[in-house]
């Protein structure tokens, strides 16, 4: 049995609407201005979920995404036959964890950007958290709304994003991942990305099983 | 014609680059617009390439010539009429 | 900064795919100091200004995709495990994915394209086709994505449960990927000199797929050591004090001991980065010897770190290393080797690779 600790959790969320502009100038605030003009409304929610991190550089992250700059991404091919540069850097991945790292100039040896089908982003991430080797490790994720491409899912349909602080040391711990590598369970439970940050407001206890991942627990102190 | 050229360029920076807190008035001719000045960075002088390329029907072919272009209205004002087609 | 576990694993079989063919048409092709690009319309079918480009078949939307032939290439030396199973998990890496097929969707709709319109449904299709099983782990990090699934892939035979993991990695260029450099003003009319002291810089951009089969048991070439370091300093700017290129290094030093090495750098073309790169592996590594193969094959983007993998593991094989084709002097440090040399006095290679936001990764080849 594998563990984590988990030390604090943040989360901004999810929203099926799109987000009024007084919103976003908020989420701009916590940016210099000069970034946060272009920075992208994933890279703001995923800010706003990473402030009170003291991120060191040996700690490290795991950044999973399913739909990523989706926006970005809209932009970027309605820009052709002139593209443009700005929306072609935002859209590639890992874009909304690295405009935040370098609007905070927070340098970080390890990044793991991983990327999944809704119904095994979650696992993949959580197996990625067990996998780190650092004392602390974070798992951040977010989705941002898109626009035409949603109706395709391309594109996500709704905004959010949260980030949970995992440690090897229980001490102040406020709840713990268990991971058993192997599992002999016929039956897969999973939990979509959506669904998840939804699963941190109301702090159950969380179990998963898939015959590719094993078994993953989660419990509250 | 030159003033025209010049008030068109700023506008375009302000509009481009989202600048919300910048206006057409703040930006002299002689001002840097890259790093120190207005501040713009690599991906900013290359947004405002594309769009000056759109507008002017020039080519700038690399990213060292759009750095010297871009260093200030003026330099990029003498571009445009170095290298619009007559 | 201190390095923690270097993640040692064996190579079992490591191939690749470029404009030239496999890995050994590759490597014969670069000691012959051939140049697989071409000048060719940066928007494919579409026109556009003529860039460099390699490229393994031609760039057209079609469905299927160009690639999935290309693809069956590759992976028909693919050894015959239960592949994507728990103990033989998958990690499937790729800057690109099925973007190609995206882009043809967003130009006339046709739902086909839609199959592998995201990452994730690009990879279900690729393991559908393969008959790969659904263990896999999906890596996007840019032009080091598949150093970085080679490290995660080391992580996982850390379990007892893996026997061995396959790292796939493939990029092939579309309009989306050749347009979005285009636009950053360094894919130009001027083909790559990576490293060369010139006015301007430029790079190419080529097709490029390899595999490797990590092995928790020593293997004739091993990963001695591998990580990463992310600047966060800039989206498409290293920090002009070489602290990326200084710090990656250091963290691979303690691991090279007394190994004579030389060095498979990034080396696009570009002129702030590649000075960088030379000038300050020059320093960090004591003058060893420096190559980059961008020159002649473009930059393969996600797939690079995997695809020179394999190039320089026949380079260990055949006793040469190719030299950095397309390249001449004045270069910006006299660590960089133009021509191609005998390598049989070395044993070990660093291989470094470097990526959007300041990211980077390293790892030491060793051999018997």
């Amino acid at each position: 049995m594998i563990e984590r600790y988990i030390k604090n959790y943040h989360k901004i969320g999810p929203f099926n609407e799109i987000l009024d502009n007084d919103f976003i100038k908020k989420l701009k605030q916590e940016f210099p201005p000069l970034l946060a003009r272009r920075m992208t409304l994933l890279s703001l929610l995923i800010g706003n979920v990473c402030k009170n991190f003291k991120l060191a550089e040996e700690d490290e992250i795991v950044y999973a995404t399913t739909c990523a700059e989706g926006l970005s991404l809209e932009s970027f091919l309605l820009s052709f036959p002139t593209p443009s540069p700005l929306h072609f850097q935002n859209s590639i991945h890992p874009s909304g964890i690295e405009q935040v790292l370098i609007a905070r100039q927070q340098p970080i040896n390890n990044l793991l950007p991983i990327n999944g089908a809704p119904q095994t982003i979650i696992l993949n991430a959580l197996m990625a958290i067990m996998h780190t080797q650092s004392e602390y490790s974070y798992l951040i994720s977010g989705e941002e709304k898109g626009n035409r491409l949603s109706d395709v899912q391309i594109t996500n349909n709704c905004s959010y994003a949260y980030s949970i602080e995992f440690c090897k040391d229980n001490t102040d711990a406020i709840g713990k991942l268990c991971w058993k590598p192997c599992s002999t369970d016929s039956l897969d439970t999973v939990i979509t990305g959506d669904d998840f940050i939804k699963f941190l407001d109301c702090k159950k206890e969380l179990e998963l099983q898939h015959k590719n991942f094993g078994k993953f627990k989660i419990t509250w102190h | 014609m030159c003033d025209n050229l010049s008030s068109q360029l700023k506008q375009i920076i302000v509009e481009t680059l989202n600048m919300e807190e910048i206006s057409v008035e703040d930006i002299q001719d002689d001002t840097p617009l890259i790093d120190s000045g207005l501040g713009m960075d690599s991906i900013d002088a290359l947004e405002l390439v594309v769009r000056v390329e759109k507008e002017f029907n020039v080519k700038i072919k690399s990213s060292e010539e759009a750095k010297l272009a871009l260093s200030s209205v003026r330099s990029l004002m003498d571009f445009i009429n170095k290298h619009t087609p007559d | 900064m201190t390095a923690i576990n270097p993640l040692t694993v064996g190579i079992k079989v490591c191939k690749c795919l470029t404009a030239f063919g496999d890995e050994k048409e590759t490597y014969h092709n670069l000691i012959d100091q051939n140049c697989a690009l071409k000048a060719q319309a940066v928007f494919g079918e579409n026109g556009g200004d003529n860039v460099p480009l390699s490229l393994c078949n031609e760039m057209r939307a079609t469905y299927p995709p160009r690639w999935i032939s290309l693809l069956h290439k590759l992976l028909s030396d693919l050894p015959d495990k239960p592949w994507g199973t728990p103990a033989y998990p998958i990690i499937i890496s790729s800057s690109n994915f099925g973007v190609d097929q995206l882009f043809a969707y967003s130009k006339n709709n046709n739902s086909n394209y839609l199959k592998n319109s995201t990452p994730y449904k690009n990879v279900e299709w690729v393991s559908n086709e393969f008959k790969l099983g659904s263990a896999c782990t999906i890596i996007s990090h840019a032009c080091v994505s598949s150093n970085i699934a080679l490290i995660y892939g080391s992580k996982l035979l850390q379990r007892s449960h893996v026997e061995e993991v396959l790292v796939l990695s493939y990029d092939f260029l579309s309009p989306f990927v050749t347009g979005g450099f285009y636009s950053l003003k360094i894919l130009n009319g001027d083909f790559p000199k990576p490293y060369s002291d010139c006015e301007t810089g430029s790079i190419a951009l080529g097709d490029g797929a390899a595999f490797a089969v990590l092995s928790r048991k020593k293997c004739d070439v091993n990963i001695d050591a591998q990580m990463s370091y992310n600047e966060c300093f800039h989206m498409t700017r290293n920090n002009p004090d070489g602290s990326g290129f200084r710090n990656i290094g250091n963290l691979i030093l303690p691991f090279l001991k007394d190994k004579k090495v030389w060095i498979n750098g990034h080396g696009t073309g570009t002129l702030e980065a590649g000075k960088l790169e030379s000038t300050l592996f020059n320093e960090v590594f004591s003058g060893a010897p420096l190559v980059s193969w961008k020159g002649s094959l473009g930059h393969t983007l996600g797939s690079c770190g995997l695809v020179e993998l394999a190039i320089a593991i026949e380079s260990i094989k055949n006793n040469q290393t190719p030299g950095t084709i397309g390249s001449q002097r004045p270069c910006f440090s006299d660590n960089v080797a133009l021509s191609s040399f005998k390598n049989n006095s070395y044993n070990g290679v660093v291989l470094a690779s470097n990526a959007f936001g300041g990211a980077h990764a390293i790892m030491l080849i060793s051999y018997d």
